[in-house]
């Protein structure tokens, strides 16, 4: 361990016995929560903290992913467990801030022992059943905006771990083998991409995190940023030092005040910390890294169009090659990543490229980072095992829909959802009929029919996996549109919405 | 130059000249402009070319570009609707047509008697509470028509007369 780390961790221990010597309140106040009412909760609870002279800690956090129970509030008292409550309203709170446990307000779950009897444990709720948290670990957990709060779960301790006893080979060569592909769209082999930056010579070149998600229905690279800021932090220092890089660009789209916030001051705490910048932990590592904003274009977060963004520019995609590897940002070489990719990178080096290539499937390691909304019982975010049926995520996670009567738009990028889904589909069996929708030919349309799937999969597309799942009730219509895209389909989107906005 | 002008060009040089980011192109300086002042007027346009040392043209190009830029003052409140997918199959439409039935709009535009802008949003990133609006950048989400409207009427009454003006979806339509 570096020296410098020794120091941080010692804050850090201090810190949270601080934080867990008071009663805790924590508060959901990502994009979700707020979308439910989580800053007027907020607002009310401060209210009430101080007008009772409570002597609580009131954290804001960001996403749990159960987003059907926004807002979402948990009470931890010392020595306790986590009590999580639901669709908490402010004029729930005072009880609940006096007893939290009272005849109105029964908590939905507990984290941590001893429990309470008749209330199940936070993972046990059939949305969370079949998690695996990797680069979700910390959200809802963590207060976002508090370094040291990341650095008590084990933050920067892959950093450390790289810059104290790694050579960058051995970091590209965890990631190379814990068989990683990029969640931005194409599922190309991060260690392969991270290689060829490597392989350049030149002095100055950068590392590139794409969280624009332009899509919509997404809001999973958000959910990061708002939720834990310093995994992808740490994530790009990694794929810096295992490449050669020294500065990094986060591309977020402007207009998301909480994701851009909460990235940039996570920036300027982990400078403060001498987690960035020159000299990193002591090492002779230095990186930098800014947030770069862009407008509204679905098309800048293509890789390079993004890179023009960032130059201030059209986003308009570069012909290639030149690669970005080559010729990238400022004409210099370049690596841009998918901001999930790059939030994976800490635990690969902490624990191994063979432990993450041993989640998943063949083919497909790791985890998927899906979003589930729509007319869906409980629309969220989760993080699922690669292979895990879309039939187990849609219905048993997110508890499918009341009327059994729809289609599931399966759409977006990221690697995995492969023909393996066959054999794993509990039965549901997915077939072909091959249509694309959204980029690169990955959006599908899985439709559902007595309880089976069928959907529009390429087999051959190198396994791909939507990020976004959007349980839609267009009731089935009488003709057989197994082929085409659901009613209206050769409607655009947009116009359909004016056409059934007028209609309506 | 009226003194307006100035305070306007005073205004847009302050927003462009305190970026927190440290490169600065003519778009992250629209982008500024567009935080302090809501629009993109002709001036910032040659502040910003000024500035990045760049052409007028140029500057047009990259704010003609990006959807969100728009080139007139907007009303003195915002109301957006999403109608992405999620938010579409959860009932969007009706919110829509509540909307722009309400505010005597057939699009996105300026409601012609009061102070009020309307947008389509194609994802406000809180699918999961879907459907959602946002009133000045406060989410609103699992929203029915009729609350939706409660809003409306709302900034309506606070607000005085805006400017008669209906826009085209990028706002760039009637002043080319
Ligand atoms: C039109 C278009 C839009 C895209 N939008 C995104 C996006 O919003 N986010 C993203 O990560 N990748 C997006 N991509 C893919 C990127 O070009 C790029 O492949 C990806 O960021 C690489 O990261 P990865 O290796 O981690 O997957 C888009 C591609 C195209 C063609
Ligand atoms: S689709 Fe409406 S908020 Fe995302």
């Amino acid at each position: 361990m570096t020296e410098a780390y020794g120091v941080l961790v010692e804050s850090a221990r201090g810190h949270q016995r601080t934080l867990e010597s008071k009663p805790r309140i924590r508060v959901g106040t990502a994009i979700c929560g707020q979308a439910a009412g989580a800053l007027e909760v907020l607002e009310a609870l401060r209210r009430e903290v101080a007008r009772r002279g409570l002597d609580a800690t009131v954290s804001e956090v960001g996403c749990l992913g159960l987003c059907y129970a926004e807002p979402l509030v948990d009470v931890q008292f010392p020595g306790e467990s986590r009590m999580f409550y639901e669709r908490v309203t402010p004029d729930k709170l005072p009880p609940l801030v006096e007893a939290h446990l009272v005849s109105t307000s029964i908590p939905m779950a507990t984290l941590g022992a001893p429990g309470f009897p008749g209330i199940p444990d936070l993972y046990d709720l059939p949305m969370m059943l079949n998690q695996v948290r990797i680069a979700l670990r910390n959200a809802g957990h963590i207060d976002p905006t508090d370094l040291y709060e990341y650095i008590a779960v084990g933050g920067y301790l892959a950093l450390d771990k790289a810059l104290s006893a790694m050579t960058p080979e051995a970091v590209l060569g965890e990631v190379t083998t814990s068989g990683l592909k990029g969640r931005g769209g194409a599922a190309f082999s991060t260690g392969t991409k991270w290689g060829f930056l490597k392989g350049s010579q030149a002095p100055e070149k950068y590392i590139l995190c794409n969280a624009e998600e332009g899509d919509p229905g997404a809001f999973n690279d958000k959910g990061i940023l708002e939720s834990d800021p310093h995994t992808l932090i740490e994530g790009m220092i990694l794929a810096g030092y295992a490449t050669g890089a020294t500065y990094g660009y986060v591309f977020i789209r402007h207009g998301h005040e909480g994701p851009i916030e909460r990235t940039q001051r996570a920036l300027e705490q982990a400078y403060e910390a001498g987690l960035l910048g020159r000299n990193i932990l002591g090492s002779d590592f230095s990186f930098d890294a800014e947030v770069s904003l862009v407008g509204e274009s679905y098309v800048s977060g293509e890789e390079t169009a993004l890179m023009e963004a960032i130059e201030g520019k059209r986003a308009m995609p570069r012909y290639r090659p030149p690669f970005p590897a080559a010729v990238g940002v400022w004409g210099k070489p370049s690596n841009i990543n998918n901001i999930k990719t790059l939030a994976y990178v800490p635990q690969i080096v902490s624990n191994g490229g063979e432990w993450f290539a041993g989640i998943g499937v063949e083919g497909s390691a790791g985890t998927a980072i899906l979003c589930l909304s729509g007319n869906i019982l409980r629309p969220g975010m989760v993080e699922v095992p690669m292979g895990l049926s879309l039939r187990t995520v849609v219905e048993e996670m997110g508890g499918g829909d009341a009327d059994r009567q729809g289609e599931v738009f399966a759409d977006g990028r990221a690697p995995g959802w492969g023909a393996e889904r066959r054999e794993t589909g509990h039965g549901a069996g997915l077939q072909g009929d091959g249509r694309g929708r959204g980029h690169s030919g990955v959006g599908r349309d899985y439709r559902r029919r007595r309880g089976g799937m069928r959907g529009g999969h390429d087999a051959a597309a190198g396994g791909l996996l939507p990020v976004r799942v959007v349980w839609q009730v267009f009731p089935l219509p009488p003709r057989d549109h197994s082929s085409a895209g659901g009613p209206g389909a050769d409607v655009p989107f947009r116009e359909r919405a004016v056409r059934s906005g007028a209609d309506a | 130059m009226t003194n307006q002008v100035q305070d306007l060009r005073d205004t847009i040089r302050k927003a462009i000249t305190s970026q927190r980011s440290k490169i600065v192109t003519p778009l992250s300086s629209l982008l500024a402009v567009e935080d302090a002042i809501g629009y993109v007027p002709r001036e910032a346009v040659e502040e910003v070319a000024k500035l990045t040392e760049s052409t007028v043209n140029d500057v047009w190009g990259v704010a003609s570009f990006y959807t969100n830029f728009r080139f007139t003052p907007p009303a003195e409140h915002t109301v957006e609707v999403c109608w992405g997918p999620s938010c579409h199959v959860l009932g969007a439409p009706s919110v829509l047509k509540a909307i722009l039935g309400h505010l005597k709009l057939t699009t996105e535009g300026e409601a012609a008697d009061g102070g009020i802008t309307f947008k389509y949003n194609t994802c406000l990133g809180a699918c999961a509470q879907a459907p959602v609006m946002s009133i000045d950048h406060h989410l609103v989400g699992r929203v029915k028509a009729e609350e939706a409207l409660k809003w409306v009427r709302r900034l309506h009454e606070e607000s005085g007369a805006g400017a008669v003006r209906h826009i085209g979806s990028h706002g760039r339509d009637e002043d080319a």
